[in-house]
């Protein structure tokens, strides 16, 4: 059956372009979509700064330069200097939290899940009162470890910082506030809780994004009314799908929102039927590629040196290695039907997980369930590995900078990765942090790479020779808006310097295009469910060839990972590694 | 049709019993209780699945910039121990 649809896919010659593609296929309209709220982004973002910023950065990056030439540690004057601009977000200026107000998700809860979406007053009064007592202790012992740090500060300064053992014993102390100082910021955001009631602005964000997509329905030839009449009810499966992913026991395991949004919408098409009002709105592909466009915005390619040469030998070179063996090993060894079900799976677990699934199975052009079952597989994969691998790491003994790099090169999900991370302590949790991040940027790239090899070599005939023009012709488009703004922002970040952080990291991206990228996923994820069957899904886990495709891909990227981390960081630059 | 209901109404059933029973069991027993009770004392969200969707992520990135930034100006003395 797949090798069947395979084979009427191939490329056949058309050799020809037209004009009106810009405005009949979906992909140009992703584009197009996606672009407009990055430029309206850039516009209600960059000509609002917070207050002094620029001031505040320079006068920052003059007190920590200072005090990196003091001192052989970093004193507290460096770390209040960084505090003083790591607080700065353009997201965070009234104009941010507007945005944020309209675009919010449904919040987190633990017993009643209605507390997501509303909090009355007393409701609130309570949950801060109750967070009163461990915030006022941990003002406390934040005090006095700032007391401490101080003292052993001055006695390292009345050496003139050149006595080891004192400059040693001040680092420890400054070390042990920092800790106290953030265990405090944590305690203190609990007694901040705000009552609320999120209906309104859900629906408004409803009616928006349906208005949003009809734009491009009236040239899609879809139904603009059928669209608009359906909307409502994917929206409430998406909104559904996140109050259940907020539950706390669920976030700790990483189940979250897209894999309840799959199976809320598989229940139902698959008991009662989707009702046929809302198969008009069932735009899958229009959701997920102009997400796509969003989330190439956030591929800033200056992060890829943000750990230096072994963080890219890790990420960069084991990842893509690991992603073509494991192609290889599902084509030549398995024997997979479905090529698109092996490259989707094979770049879901190398890479990052279900980002990674998404764009690559737009690339490729794989089918829905395929996606699903890549998605499924990760989501559980990932849990197990967020537990087994941090439990092994400690109990081998093993150091936290291979650990984190191992936990960062190996586990799907970005949240996973910092969870399992955290259990190595905070140099194991930011070397695994930044190892993901560095393999998120990854993305774009390999989607680039997996759309054009399709068009050139996977959607033809054997031995035939695609031309160039027709490789252009049969390019999934959205690639390009992809690429593009990941190109563009990354130029732009990498322009504005020290504000680049602060006002497109913090301000356009993670205050507008993420938001915006994440309610467009979770709407392209209902869909998926909505318009999924059991029957299908099972004949493409025939065997079970995914999951041993998924397990023995793991295997090997285990190993290559640590490896190459003991390598990098262990043999090659050790000195990094010793400042970590 | 009552049984295509019945079949949603079982369907929604067996998720609450994984929601709100077996995964709770789960987090408690021996193996996995550590790390969850980590997460949870440390408020992370395991459902991130993109950098961009990670405070932690830009404190890592930050923290590990700034290192890079002073192992260049410092000779290391002796190397680490995996």
């Amino acid at each position: 059956m797949a090798a069947e649809n395979q084979t009427s896919e191939i490329v056949v010659d058309r050799g020809k372009w037209e004009w009106s593609e810009l405005w009949k296929k979906e992909d140009w309209w992703a584009i197009w979509l996606g672009c407009a709220i990055l430029i309206a982004g850039l516009f209600i973002f960059l000509p609002r700064p917070p207050e002094g910023m620029l001031e505040k950065i320079d006068k920052a990056e003059a007190i920590m330069a200072a005090e990196e030439a003091r001192a052989p540690f970093r004193t507290i004057e460096w770390h209040q200097g960084n505090d003083s601009t790591s607080g700065l977000k353009a997201r965070n200026e009234p104009h941010g939290k507007t945005i944020a107000r309209w675009l919010a998700f449904p919040g987190r809860w633990s017993s009643n899940p209605l507390e997501s979406i509303y909090l009355d007053k007393e409701g609130a009064e309570a949950r801060n009162a109750k967070a009163m007592p461990a915030f006022e202790e941990a003002q406390v012992k934040t005090k006095a470890a700032l007391e401490e740090a101080k003292q052993a500060q001055e006695m390292a300064a009345g050496a003139g910082f050149t006595n080891p053992e004192l400059n040693k014993s001040a680092a420890t102390a400054i070390s042990a506030w920092r800790k106290a100082r953030e265990a405090e910021k944590k305690a203190g955001d609990k007694t901040k809780i705000k009552p609320y009631n999120k209906l309104p602005y859900l629906v408004g964000a409803m009616v928006l994004f349906m208005l949003f997509f009809s734009i491009g329905t009236k040239f899609l030839n879809i139904s603009t009314s059928g669209f608009m009449k359906g909307f409502w009810f994917i929206f409430l499966l998406a909104v559904l799908a996140e109050i259940i992913g907020n539950n706390s026991t669920l976030r700790h395991y990483g189940f979250g929102s897209i894999i309840w949004a799959i199976l809320g919408g598989m229940l139902i098409s698959n008991t009662v039927g989707t009702p046929n009002f809302v198969k008009p709105a069932l735009q899958t592909e229009y959701f997920i590629k102009t997400g796509l466009v969003l989330l190439g915005a956030e591929i800033l390619f200056s992060k890829l040196v943000a750990i230096g040469i072994p963080g890219i030998f890790v990420a960069w070179v084991v990842t893509p290695t690991v992603l073509c063996l494991t192609y290889w090993f599902g084509q030549n060894v398995l024997k997979m039907e479905s090529k698109t079900l092996n490259m989707t799976v094979s770049a879901d677990m190398s890479v990052c997980g279900v980002s990674a699934a998404i764009a690559t199975a737009a690339a490729c052009r794989a089918k829905k369930e395929e996606l699903t079952i890549a998605i499924g597989m990760s989501m559980l994969f990932t849990a197990v590995m967020m537990i087994a691998m941090p439990t092994f790491i400690v109990a081998v003994g093993m150091h936290p900078v291979l650990g984190g790099a191992w936990i960062g090169g190996t586990i799907d999900a970005t949240g996973a990765v910092v969870a399992a991370g955290a259990f190595l302590g905070e140099t194991g949790m930011f070397v695994a942090a930044t190892i993901k991040m560095i393999q998120n940027v990854l993305i774009g790239i390999i989607a680039f790479s997996v759309a054009v090899y399709w068009c050139a070599k996977v959607e033809c005939a054997p031995d035939q020779k695609v031309s160039p023009m027709e490789i252009w012709y049969r390019f999934p488009k959205f690639v390009l808006g992809f690429i593009g703004a990941s190109i563009v922002f990354s130029i732009i970040f990498t322009s504005m310097g020290g504000a680049g952080e602060v006002m497109l990291d913090q301000g356009v991206l993670r205050g507008l295009s993420r938001p915006c990228r994440e309610w467009f996923f979770i709407l392209a994820f209902a869909s998926i469910g909505l318009s999924s069957d059991f029957r299908e899904m099972a004949h493409h886990f025939k065997g079970g060839k995914p999951a041993i495709l998924y397990v023995c891909g793991q295997s090997l990227n285990l190993a290559l990972t640590l490896l190459a981390a003991y390598v990098m960081f262990f043999l090659v630059f050790p000195n990094i590694t010793a400042g970590l | 049709m009552i049984k295509q209901w019945c079949r949603l109404a079982l369907g929604i059933g067996a998720l609450g019993l994984v929601i709100f029973l077996v995964l709770p069991w789960l987090r408690t027993l021996p193996g996995i209780r550590p790390v969850m009770d980590v997460i949870a004392e440390e408020g992370i969200d395991a459902n991130v699945y993109f950098y961009t969707g990670s405070e932690e992520v830009a404190r890592a990135e930050r923290h590990v910039r700034q290192v890079l930034q002073k192992v260049k100006h410092v000779p290391q003395s002796c190397p680490p121990q995996p």
